[in-house]
């Protein structure tokens, strides 16, 4: 048990380091380019929303300008987004491996995951170091991404590999997916707060559990204040239930993968 | 024991097309049941289609049994096919690190074989290259020089060994025994039997999915040879005979109302061995009476080469005036067509040559019947056989 569970970690760690490598081998700036891209993500959306005062953050409480609560909230969706749209397709795209060589199926989505986990840090320490070069320190209450982080992961996981099995079923699955990422980034609160958004849209914002997700990445990197711990929970609760459905996903195509794909 | 097989059943569901509710399933494999011991090397031929690559899939684990187990000990490579699972924009050389981390090897043990991988595979000027500017010639060297260099404990190579050339194919076979030497167990399969013989002690015949004949190679090779004659040979039901005289229009003054072959009334195809009898009962019925009119039957080959006729006025034969029902036999004491499938062509004509070249037949059925002979390797090659001792003097 021990031994299948080293050698499982072990793929995760080779499948996630050549899905880092492999988008960008043979480019001149190579894996940098996990660090340069959302580090130009940060820097854009700071410039044109920090320097221009005529954007502001509705927010009767709000710490910072529109800018830094975008981007604060941008990292965590970006990490769902890239995490689940890449892991939809990703047992179609790996099928070459997949009926070659056999390796748990879970695996391939979850190193989409692990590899946009990598440009979440480097994002993370890209922002940090702005924040604190404009007078935004937080102080321990980074500590609360130890928290906000692993569900935000448990989310994206789990999500992850439901979508990657159904897509494995139909195919329509991928791009589905990859439509309904705009209007659920509307329905988060990344680019404006929750509470001015009109009361039927509010039920639905209330729902999603990345609502929690991105306004506790808000709270701790940016106003300095503890999340609401209810809301977490939901986030928690959801995740779980994702990632078990996608276990049992996996579990049952997973065997058969070679044969569908093939 | 190094690898077993029990049991193991395959079945393929092939997905309906749009519209249509029933899904058609696909049996590759059946009741498949074998060893290999730990060392050994066992050879799979057999026909496309016959569930080679279907066995050794289940075995390198890509592919699930619908029944049965495969159990295995130690590491087991597989090399599926040429591509073997490499990524287009990585160079050969990241490719072999990538392909050995996903064996299971770590990142010291590939680099450690590195230069032995490249030297094999012969690639060094373009190891450093990325993959998709390989040829498919060059993916199957590295590959192959990959998986052979791992020392898994299992090693199985589908239809790669025969794809590089002459060199490599040798060096490949020699690595391989080398391999085996050291304890690799050997599970290959190709259409190249040269290879297969030097390889391995042993080899499997699969057709349809089931073992057709296991043993040593010069056996098992030659009954996959007996049934390749054979099936070369064969003639789809319903296929028309294409050579030959195409009657205008049969005259119907006489009719060819039933055709017995060997006993059998009308038969579709009739089959038989090599040097058997052959009678064949032509039944005629003449409407009128009908002087001097020929019989004859005639043999073609699946391609069209007709390879046996004869007719009553050749044998010498006055029918004389025929009226009503009779029956014409023509029979074979010993006939000698070799292995394969062949038109029976039976018809009466009111001459022997006239009639023939302009098609003006009483009755002609182009392909009444076709006969399969069996294959018998002793009684020769080519097309036809004839009774034949050998005697060797010693010096």
């Amino acid at each position: 048990m021990r031994v299948a569970a080293r050698r499982w970690f072990r793929l995760l760690g080779h499948l996630s380091w050549w899905d880092l490598v492999a988008q960008y081998f043979g480019s001149w700036v190579g894996l940098l380019w996990n660090v340069v891209l959302p580090g130009v993500v940060i820097v854009v959306y700071l410039a044109v929303f920090e320097l221009s005062p005529r954007f502001q953050f509705g927010g009767w409480d709000a710490v910072g300008g529109y800018g830094v609560n975008l981007v604060a909230a941008l990292l965590p969706w970006l990490l769902f987004q890239e995490g689940v749209a890449r892991a939809a397709s990703s047992f179609v795209d790996q099928r070459h491996l997949l009926t070659q060589i056999p390796i748990p199926a879970a695996l391939f989505p979850l190193a989409n995951v692990v590899s946009a986990l990598v440009r979440h840090l480097a994002g993370l320490a890209i922002l940090a170091a702005i924040l604190l070069g404009s007078g935004i320190n937080t102080g321990l209450h980074w500590g609360g991404l130890l928290v906000v982080l692993p569900i935000a992961l448990l989310l994206t996981s789990g999500a992850a590999l439901v979508f990657a099995s159904l897509t494995a079923l139909h195919r329509d699955v991928a791009p589905t997916i990859g439509a309904a990422m705009l209007p659920i980034f509307f329905t988060t609160p990344v680019i404006y707060p929750a509470h001015i958004v009109p009361e039927t849209l509010r039920v639905i914002m209330d729902l999603n559990p990345l609502t929690p997700v991105v306004t506790a990445y808000r709270d701790l990197l940016v106003t300095g204040r503890v999340p609401m711990p209810g809301g977490l929970l939901w986030s928690t609760a959801v995740g779980a239930v994702l990632l078990a459905i996608g276990v049992v996903l996996v579990r049952r195509i997973g065997p058969e993968l070679a044969e569908r794909l093939g | 024991m190094s690898l077993a097989v029990r049991g193991l059943w395959k079945r393929f569901r092939l997905r309906p097309e749009r519209g249509k509710a029933r899904t058609l399933e696909h049996w590759a494999l059946r009741d498949l049941d074998f060893t290999v011991a730990q060392g050994g090397a066992l050879g799979i031929i057999g026909a496309n289609g016959s569930g080679k690559s279907t066995l050794l899939q289940i075995v390198a684990g890509v592919l699930q049994p619908t029944q049965g187990r495969v159990e295995t000990t130690g590491r087991c490579v597989a090399i599926l096919n040429p591509t073997a699972g490499f990524h287009p924009d990585l160079t050969g050389r990241a490719n072999v690190q990538m392909l050995g981390a996903l064996h299971g090897f770590g990142k010291k043990d590939t680099a450690a074989r590195m230069d032995a991988i490249v030297d094999f595979s012969g690639l060094d000027q373009y190891i450093d290259q990325p993959l998709r500017t390989y040829s498919a010639g060059m993916m199957i060297r590295l590959g192959f020089s990959t998986a052979a260099h791992l020392e898994p404990d299992l090693l199985v190579v589908d239809e790669v060994l025969s794809a590089g050339d002459l060199a490599f194919q040798r060096r490949s076979a020699g690595r391989a025994r080398h391999l085996r030497e050291q304890g690799t167990t050997l599970l290959i399969s190709t259409h190249a039997l040269g290879d297969l013989a030097t390889i391995c002690d042993r080899l499997m015949l699969l057709e349809h999915g089931q073992i057709r004949g296991e043993g040593s190679a010069e056996e098992v090779v030659a009954t996959y040879m007996q049934r390749v004659d054979a099936e070369g040979g064969r003639i789809l039901p319903g296929a028309p005979l294409v050579a030959g005289v195409r009657p205008t229009a049969p005259t119907n003054d006489m009719v060819i109302r039933s055709v017995t072959i060997n006993g059998r009334l009308n038969p579709d195809v009739v089959e038989t061995g090599c040097g058997a009898p052959l009678v064949i009962d032509i039944e005629y019925e003449a409407m009128e009476p009908v002087d001097d009119a020929v019989f004859r039957a005639q043999f073609f080959r699946n391609d069209g080469l007709f390879v046996h006729g004869n007719n009553t006025a050749r044998a010498g034969l006055e029918v004389g005036v025929l009226q009503g029902r009779g029956v014409a036999r023509v029979s074979w004491p010993a006939f000698g067509l070799l292995a394969g499938d062949y038109y029976v062509s039976l018809g009466i004509w009111p001459d022997e040559y006239r009639s023939y070249t302009t098609g003006e037949a009483y009755d002609h059925r182009p392909s009444a019947c076709i006969l399969r002979v069996g294959a018998d390797r002793s009684a020769g090659a080519g097309v036809a056989s004839f009774p034949c001792t050998w005697d060797v003097e010693p010096g």
